[in-house]
């Protein structure tokens, strides 16, 4: 386990060390910022039923940003080891290769958390700023930040298996991006086949429903918290890390 | 001659690879395993504020109580929702609540256990499948509907029935959405197939069934399936034998003896009996001795409690009742909590005795239902003209506890569990807990009403609280205009530059750290 934090603290240290970092987060913050504003505004001219938090969360503003920092929070985490040739000292290390993987992950996750904090101090500022909370109770906050948590670790591990499977950052983002555009934009497809009750295409409505991100993101958002995308989202974190631990090691009995 | 010892070890990569292999293998079929068993067995708790993207208990219980399946089918071309300003007005309607109606289908169809299906179709794109529900279910020229069809009835909701739109020089907002509360009523209707009747009796002053203070009653009835007719004793042989409910509401003459012959006679063959009678300053002898047959005795006392205002001066408090915590169903949610029954002087109320002696001989079962709160007592021989505050009197007077309302029943099985259709009585002690304002006031009056006419009706799985109308607002950060407008800016200058330009400033010190 020491080993394990050491490592994980080597990552997010190099992740902040790193002025590419400090771009994206200047980036994702300002559009983030841009999210929150935009919900804000909305509110303010369209009557709804809805809360701050959830419009931030659902707008075009948040969502695709979300989607574009997948890729450049994980294209580096293996690539660049390559890249640098710090590759073969780390495998020869005196440290598991389950462990360099998990501290990889959880690096990039460290720095994902980071990413979000500012987003949800904007809704404490709105509420001290205003004397209106952004939701009305606890759920949507908590919600919202469990989903982003869970989806994030999600679309973490796919990159980091991008990234195990590519010698060139770029390639890796690449590959992370088409993945998690694949699997966010699953969700275009229950406008084809929501509420279609033919026998035939039923279990793809409800397959669809299951896996789908912008299905799961309201109802967090809304402070409702569904068993079904913990179970998803987790296990196929577990599966992808998986992977990602045997693609890592088959670099010493390939070779 | 090589030593073997030292000879290097190969490695047999296929065995590797065919043990990684196996390895993932097994990990997906658990991973599926586990999303398989989430897929049938999960759970959804609603942490929003008062659990407002629940569907109300009321529809939870019917969804469960479904035994054949059921079908919604949305009708309505929503590929042109931007266009909604040249549609039709039930067409603008459905523009407005699709998001809403299609998050609703959903959540019906979460709580269903498999037995609520949707589908949504549209009428340009998929013309044979809308023409073919159109003919089937019969609905007309119309270009947006909901049908709901169960056991081979069906119903249609049309935009009006779902939501309410405001209509601007541009573009149509929506101002409530109705979309729970009318599918639930809607399938309640094609569910319970039998025709609920409610006779209301008229003819001795009762307050108009028509008229405005029956009006929300009248339409918490009408969605709970329950057709209601009026009835006059006098001008009737017997009690309609499709009677399902017979109420007397807030009479201010009585009753004559043919009147509550029928009236018994009904209440006798299994019959169902509301009577909500208050204090009146004639007494109602003959409907009281009707009541205190069954058990239930009224008191014909003004039910008060006095006190002093902040400056010193005598008043009377608000007349208010406590729903008793009871086993019997119809209180099962609102059990300890309050009614405002209004200003005692506009809608007294009368205390009720539940005769022990009755019970037993015979085989009555009287439950207490709301109870008045310490401090309230009942004044005998009120006289109505005097202008001074009423004084406790206790040789005379009735102290408190009171019972405001109470429930019987004749010759209920022993076992709660065992369905035996008996004769029930409700008695309130109130003429105006049924009008409008105090079951508009809360939801606990309507959940109140809902209560005891399933509980009359049999229909104790439905229960609960009844899906109340959505409505939406629009934010305002100030009254004032111009300060909402620099609270806006402030805010946007705040998030999209501030903030973001501290952490550039961090990222700026930690690149010139390393650098120099």
């Amino acid at each position: 386990m020491r080993t394990l934090f050491h490592l994980t603290a080597r990552e997010v240290k190099s992740f902040f060390y790193s002025p590419i970092a400090y771009v994206m987060l200047v980036i994702f913050l300002a559009l983030n910022g841009v999210a929150f504003y935009y919900a804000v505004q909305t509110l303010t001219k369209i009557p709804a039923d809805e809360s701050v938090v959830f419009v931030t969360f659902f707008s075009p503003f948040f969502v695709w940003p979300f989607i574009l920092i997948m890729p450049l929070l994980t294209m580096r985490v293996f690539a660049d080891e390559f890249r640098m040739g710090t590759i073969e000292s780390l495998t020869t290390a005196p440290v598991k290769d389950w462990q360099v993987v998990m501290a990889k992950f959880f690096g990039a996750l460290v720095f994902y958390i980071v990413l979000f904090i500012p987003t949800y101090c904007y809704f404490f500022f709105y509420k001290w700023f205003t004397g209106i909370p952004a939701a009305f109770a606890a759920g949507p906050y908590w919600g919202s930040a469990l989903l982003l948590l869970l989806a994030g670790m999600f679309f973490i591990s796919m990159g980091c298996l991008a990234s195990a499977l590519n010698r060139e950052q770029i390639n890796a983002a690449a590959m992370s991006l088409v993945m998690t555009v694949l699997f966010i934009f699953l969700a275009a497809l229950p406008d084809f086949f929501v509420g279609k009750n033919e026998e035939e295409t039923k279990w793809l409505t409800h397959f669809i429903g299951y896996i789908s991100f912008f299905e799961h993101l309201p109802t967090f958002c809304r402070g409702i918290i569904d068993t079904r995308p913990i179970v998803f989202y987790l296990s196929l974190t577990a599966l992808f890390l998986f992977i990602t631990h045997h693609v890592f090691q088959a670099r010493k009995w390939k070779s | 001659m090589s030593d073997p010892a030292s000879k290097p070890v190969g490695i047999n990569r296929g065995l590797i690879g065919t043990n990684v292999v196996i390895q993932i293998v097994v990990l997906f079929a658990l991973v599926f395993m586990a999303n398989y068993v989430s897929y049938r067995q999960f759970k959804r708790t609603d942490f929003s504020r008062d659990s407002k993207y629940s569907l109300a208990g009321q529809t939870r219980n019917l969804l469960k109580s479904l035994k054949k399946p059921a079908h919604a089918y949305v009708v309505f071309n929503n590929g042109a929702a931007d266009m909604a300003m040249f549609m039709d007005p039930d067409s603008q309607i459905f523009a407005a609540v699709m998001g809403d109606l299609t998050t609703l289908l959903r959540e019906y169809q979460l709580n269903s256990g498999g037995k609520f299906e949707f589908e949504i179709v549209n009428p340009y794109a998929e013309s044979k499948r809308a023409e073919e529900l159109m003919t089937k279910y019969k609905v007309g020229e119309t270009e947006s509907v909901l049908i709901l069809e169960y056991d081979g009835r069906s119903k249609f909701l049309t935009g009006k029935d779902l939501g309410e739109i405001e209509r601007g020089r541009e573009s149509a907002r929506l101002k409530g959405f109705k979309g729970e509360r009318a599918i639930t009523s809607t399938l309640l209707g094609l569910y319970d197939a039998k025709p609920n009747k409610l006779f209301y009796v008229t003819g001795h002053g009762e307050p108009d069934w028509d008229g405005k203070a029956m009006l929300y009653f009248r339409e918490t009835m009408e969605r709970q399936n329950v057709k209601a007719e009026t009835l006059n004793l006098a001008n009737v042989e017997a009690v309609p034998a499709d009677a399902s409910v017979v109420m007397v509401n807030g009479p201010r003459f009585d009753f004559s003896e043919r009147e509550l012959k029928l009236l018994g006679d009904y209440w006798e063959k299994k019959g169902r009996v509301v009577v909500c009678s208050g204090w009146s300053a004639k007494p109602l002898e003959q409907l009281n001795g009707w009541l205190a047959d069954r058990g239930i005795r009224p008191q014909n006392d003004w039910v008060n409690k006095s006190g002093r205002t902040a400056t010193g001066e005598p008043a009377l408090f608000e007349m208010v009742g406590i729903f008793s915590k009871n086993p019997i169903s119809i209180l099962k949610l609102i059990g300890g909590v309050a009614i405002r029954l209004g200003d005692p002087t506009v809608s007294p109320t009368q205390s009720l005795l539940l005769d022990q002696n009755k019970q037993q001989a015979d085989k009555l079962t009287l439950t207490p239902l709301i109870s008045a709160p310490d401090g309230f007592w009942g004044k005998v021989n009120l006289d109505p003209k005097s202008q001074e505050l009423p004084y406790y009197d206790p040789k005379k007077d009735h102290q408190g506890p009171l019972t405001l309302a109470a429930a019987c029943v004749k010759g209920a099985p022993a076992d709660p569990s065992v369905k035996v259709e008996t004769p029930r009585l409700v008695v309130i002690g109130n003429s105006s807990i049924f009008t409008t304002r105090p079951m508009e006031e809360s939801g606990v009056g309507e959940t109140f009403a809902i209560g005891i006419f399933n509980w009359l009706l049999d229909r104790e799985e439905l229960i609960d609280i009844a899906p109340r109308e959505k409505s939406t607002k629009i934010l305002r950060l100030d009254e004032d205009p111009e300060k909402e407008t620099r609270k806006l800016k402030i805010l946007a200058l705040t998030v999209i530059l501030v903030v973001p330009l501290i952490f550039a400033m961090i990222g700026a010190v930690v690149w010139a750290r390393r650098r120099y």
